[in-house]
């Protein structure tokens, strides 16, 4: 059964210089296009198929873990502590075009084949070492945030957000009692809401000068960040700030970093001393970008014009543009094909 | 700034005060040495005092007038004339010095003002039997008839050309000339400024104005029943006008008369190429700046003769666009800024009508088509007053049940059948709407004359939960449809059915519509939107796979539209943001323009979550990207990208 599966797996080893400078195309075993997952050393790999189901795949060893009907998709959010595995499942991906329908949001544990339904939202993410999930109903305008290990540990934020109906929040958990999201007030202004989950009081933390910024924030194990990029085409400019945070104490300010474009953003924080980011290099032109933790000094990893979106893979960072997936930071690690027998429970 | 401005009003009006005093209008004998400026606090001093001796006048002298008759002698008093120039509108002083006919006509025209508003009376001051300087309060039309029995007589053959009976014919029997240039913009404007019509021009705006106000007044019954008569008088007249009068014609006065004593005012509304100026030109049609215009004059019942104010304010801050906020007509928010939406409207070919309201659609599938539907067919607007989701949704449904395809509008209400026995469902889209069948109400109506023999007149209501009470008596009889505003979406709204106050069981709302945009073999792919558009209503498509075809395509005609699916995180980047590999939300779109910015070609968006009339330029690598990345995760990798026309 094990050998048989690994025929599924296309062989496929690209490991071409692309036209996008330094950056190489992302190498995988499995079809990219299938992929949702795939750990640092290639060994554990997420994928789903056309026909509706999520496999999960180790030492070649292939095991479904969800099964729906065909053309569901499936978003994956594994965190760098690899201890939950959150997937977002929606089955009618391709004939209810809605940015804000609920999807399914169900939890497994890392390595493990079974999952749970946990509730209906959008962008789930995960906490304090995985032991809190979060995800938004947008609908409803309600951040929802349910305890791992203890699921009845439950709460839920109404957003005031009444400016944009497709505006998804930006959620942290700094302890099990306090959470930062971020939110529009009722003349479109953005900001950074504390809640204490004790108090149940809510306060702003930070506030954008105008409407025409977003505010995103990201943090890792120890520290977070705040950044403010201008979201229109006025010149508004984009900054991003350090805080460092032990529990329910944050850290005064550090401006890191500032510019007098409109970066676009999209923050991947989990590297302790780089920060990756969508920056602006002109008008019409944006590319990957990393700031340095230590020296606060910022380069390009990329010099396309035309990369908008990056994402994190344990320890890799991708970029992506015209369809395709390159590789920015991390390895194309693919592991050896070498089986090693079945894994003794 | 603004005290500064008004200091330097202040100055003109003094100055201008000077002019006359020294002038025809003056009687030197009567002024008191109070110097050529004078200070604020004197000029209001003066004016309270004149408004007491006026007062006094027209208590004892009210005899007086009569004397006037014959006298050579007769100028408006000086302290009346401060308060005109005091309370008239600045940009109109300019024209007092033009010539002294200038002056009566805009007396006449109520151009010219006092602090209590339009002028009636006017103090004069004139040289008796006995050669003495005497000051009296004549009416305003006696006045004028003893000044143009001695000079301005062509004010006369105005007055009747402008009168109420002829001035829309008077008027659009002129000439207003548009300017093509910078030195043709000052003659216009010169021209204007010394042509004895314009009081009686920019009477119309002024009249159309007072008329508005009153209007409200009227409304909100805050006049006396004295002022009634003569109010509605002024509101029919302002009707008049309104429906009379060209809108280009209302356009070109507003502007005019707003910037009569500004040529860069009045110019930049010509001499600029953007879509607004075209609009006002009419090269281009009104729909594209009117919803715009409509977000900023919210109590203008006729934003189209604020066009010109509303082009000042876009091009001033450009930034109004992109931040300005209607709750009820909710999207996408930041929007695009005015003069980029202004470049993409100058590119555009999407037909836009009307206003929908992307943010209260549950599926953008349908705010696309609906769009589409709008650019290609002509669809009555008139029961759209009440709301903007409806429509989308019922031209939707019906579309598909044009094609006798009922799986693709799967909404339905059911209930048990006495008479059949049987489970019968009937279709229906969420909502009301006017003389349509699949109207909920209309549905519900129905079923319960079959479920609970209701008379086959009833009649059912959609009501607000909060606007509900049981206890109320406007309820205990027919039919409510109860829903909760709060928690509902166009497509997802719980309902609760009440009849004669008692709750109906055994109504069940079924369905969702689920449909694909594009052909999926997988599934039912000749029923996809693009085939039901391609045989109901013939619209043809092209695929398009690269930049070149999308121009040629674009090209093709003023109908030709490109629509598509692809990734919203790619096409709009800085608002939703990529988590995880393959991660793709679909979202349809329409391209209806191209620009080409440098290096790149940017096109017109019209993203179905943005608002219909604030398209964003989008670079085409982006375009590319977001419809690569929806291919690659697709079940057939399917190229989501085609051209549509008719």
């Amino acid at each position: 059964m094990a050998l048989r599966s690994s025929a599924i797996l296309p062989l496929i080893l690209c490991l071409s210089f692309s036209a996008y400078g330094k950056l190489h195309e992302l190498a995988t075993k499995q079809t990219v296009e299938n992929l949702r997952y795939i750990s640092k050393d290639g060994k554990v790999t997420f994928y789903q198929n056309t026909s509706g189901t999520l496999y999960y795949s180790t030492n070649y060893k292939v095991k479904p873990i969800l099964k729906s009907t065909p053309a569901t998709q499936y978003n994956l959010t594994i965190s760098a502590h690899k201890k939950a595995v959150l997937i977002e499942k929606n089955a009618t991906q391709f004939n209810f075009l809605s940015i804000r329908a609920p999807r399914e949001i169900y939890l497994a544990k890392y390595k493990k084949t079974s999952a749970t339904l946990v509730g209906h939202g959008l962008k789930p993410r995960l906490h304090l070492k995985d032991s809190w999930l979060s995800y938004y109903n947008a609908q409803k305008r309600e951040l929802h945030f349910v305890g791992i290990k203890n699921r009845s540990s439950k709460f839920t934020i109404k957003l005031r957000n009444q400016v944009n109906p497709y505006y998804i929040p930006y959620v942290v958990m700094l302890s099990d009692n306090l959470v930062l999201f971020t939110d529009i007030n009722i003349k479109g202004i953005k900001g950074i809401i504390q809640f204490n989950r004790k108090s149940k009081k809510l306060s702003p933390l930070v506030k954008s000068s105008n409407p025409l910024e977003k505010i995103e924030i990201c943090a890792n194990d120890q520290q977070l960040f705040i950044g403010i990029f201008g979201q229109s085409q006025s010149k508004v400019g984009s900054s991003i700030s350090s805080y460092k945070y032990k529990s329910e104490d944050i850290s005064k300010r550090d401006l890191i970093y500032e510019s007098s474009l409109n970066d676009i953003g999209n923050m991947k924080c989990s590297h302790n001393s780089k920060l990756y980011f969508v920056k602006r290099r002109e008008k019409n032109a944006v590319d990957v970008a990393v700031l340095d933790l230590v020296s606060k000094k910022h380069s390009f990893l990329s010099d396309s014009g035309v990369i908008t979106q990056i994402t994190e893979m344990d320890g890799k960072i991708l970029a992506e543009s015209m369809g395709k997936y390159f590789l920015v930071d991390g390895d194309n690690n693919l592991g050896d094909d070498i089986w090693k027998g079945d894994d003794k429970k | 700034m603004k005290s500064i401005g008004n200091g330097l009003n202040l100055m003109i009006k003094v100055f201008l005060l000077a002019l006359l005093l020294m002038g025809t209008l003056t009687h030197a004998t009567e002024i008191k040495s109070e110097g050529m400026i004078y200070t604020l606090e004197q000029l209001l001093l003066a004016q309270k005092e004149q408004n007491k001796r006026l007062t006094g006048i027209i208590k004892s002298n009210r005899s007086l007038p009569k004397t006037l008759v014959g006298s050579k002698n007769v100028r408006l008093d000086h302290l009346f004339m401060r308060n005109i120039l005091l309370y008239s509108d600045p940009k109109y002083l300019d024209l007092i010095g033009k010539n002294e006919c200038m002056f009566y006509s805009m007396l006449e025209t109520n151009i010219l003002r006092t602090a209590e508003g339009p002028i009636t009376n006017v103090l004069v001051t004139f040289q008796n039997n006995f050669k003495k300087w005497q000051t009296t309060i004549i009416s305003k039309k006696d006045f004028l008839s003893e000044i143009y029995k001695n000079k301005c007589q062509s004010n006369v053959e105005y007055r009747k050309k402008f009168s109420r009976r002829r001035i829309v014919k008077s008027v659009m029997e002129l000439n207003f000339q548009v300017p093509k240039s910078e030195s043709e913009c000052s003659e216009i404007l010169s021209h204007w400024q010394k042509n004895p019509y314009t009081p009686y021009l920019c009477n119309i705006p002024e009249t159309i104005r007072w008329g508005k106000k009153i209007e409200l007044m009227l409304k909100e019954n805050k006049t006396s029943s004295a002022q009634k008569s003569r109010f509605k008088n002024i509101v029919k007249i302002k009707n008049q006008l309104q429906t009379g009068l060209k809108f280009s014609k209302r356009t070109y006065l507003n502007n005019l008369c707003n910037n009569i004593q500004s040529e860069k005012s009045f110019c930049s509304l010509y001499l600029h190429d953007d879509i607004w100026g075209k609009v006002i030109k009419e090269d281009a049609p009104a729909y594209l700046m009117k919803y715009n215009c409509n977000r900023y004059y919210k109590n203008n019942d006729d934003p189209l003769t604020m066009l010109g104010s509303c082009r000042r304010k876009m091009s001033s801050s450009p930034e109004i666009c992109s931040y300005s906020i209607d709750k009820e007509l909710s999207s996408l928010y930041p929007r695009s800024r005015c003069d980029l939406g202004s470049s993409a409207l100058n590119a555009s070919h999407l037909i836009t009508n009307y206003q929908d309201c992307p943010g209260k659609m549950d599926s953008e599938a349908i705010t696309n088509t609906y769009r589409i539907l709008r650019h290609f067919y002509k669809i009555d607007d008139s029961p759209l007053d009440k709301g903007c989701d409806e429509k989308p949704l019922f031209s939707f449904a019906q579309l598909n049940l044009d094609f006798a395809y009922k799986q693709a509008w799967p909404l339905e209400i059911c209930f048990d059948d006495r008479i059949s026995e049987k489970k019968t469902c009937i279709a229906y889209a969420p909502g009301k709407l006017e003389g349509s069948k699949l109207s909920e109400p209309v549905v519900v109506a129905s079923i319960l004359k079959k479920l609970v023999s209701a008379p086959p007149n009833l009649k059912c209501k959609l009501v607000p939960q909060n606007k509900f009470s049981s206890k109320l008596l406007e309820f205990k009889i027919g039919c409510h449809i109860i829903f909760d505003e709060k928690h509902c979406t166009s497509l997802n709204c719980p309902k609760e059915i009440r009849y004669n106050n008692r709750v109906v069981k055994g109504i069940e709302y079924r369905g969702m519509p689920v449909f694909d945009y594009f052909d999926n073999s997988y599934s039912r792919g000749k029923y996809s939107i693009a085939a039901i558009l391609e045989e109901v209503k013939k619209i043809k498509p092209t695929i398009l796979k690269n930049l070149t075809e999308i121009n040629y395509y674009l090209g093709l005609g003023k109908d030709a539209i490109i629509h598509g699916v692809g990734c919203v995180e790619n096409i709009l980047p800085s608002f939703f943001e990529k988590r995880s590999i393959n991660q793709c939300t679909p979202m349809p779109f329409i391209l209806d323009g191209a620009i080409k910015d440098g290096k790149n070609t940017m096109l017109v968006l019209r993203a179905p979550i943005d608002d219909v009339h604030h398209p964003r330029l989008i670079n085409w690598k982006d375009i590319f990207t977001a419809v690569s990345s929806y291919r690659n995760i697709h079940p057939n990798k399917q190229w989501a990208l085609y051209g549509i026309k008719k």
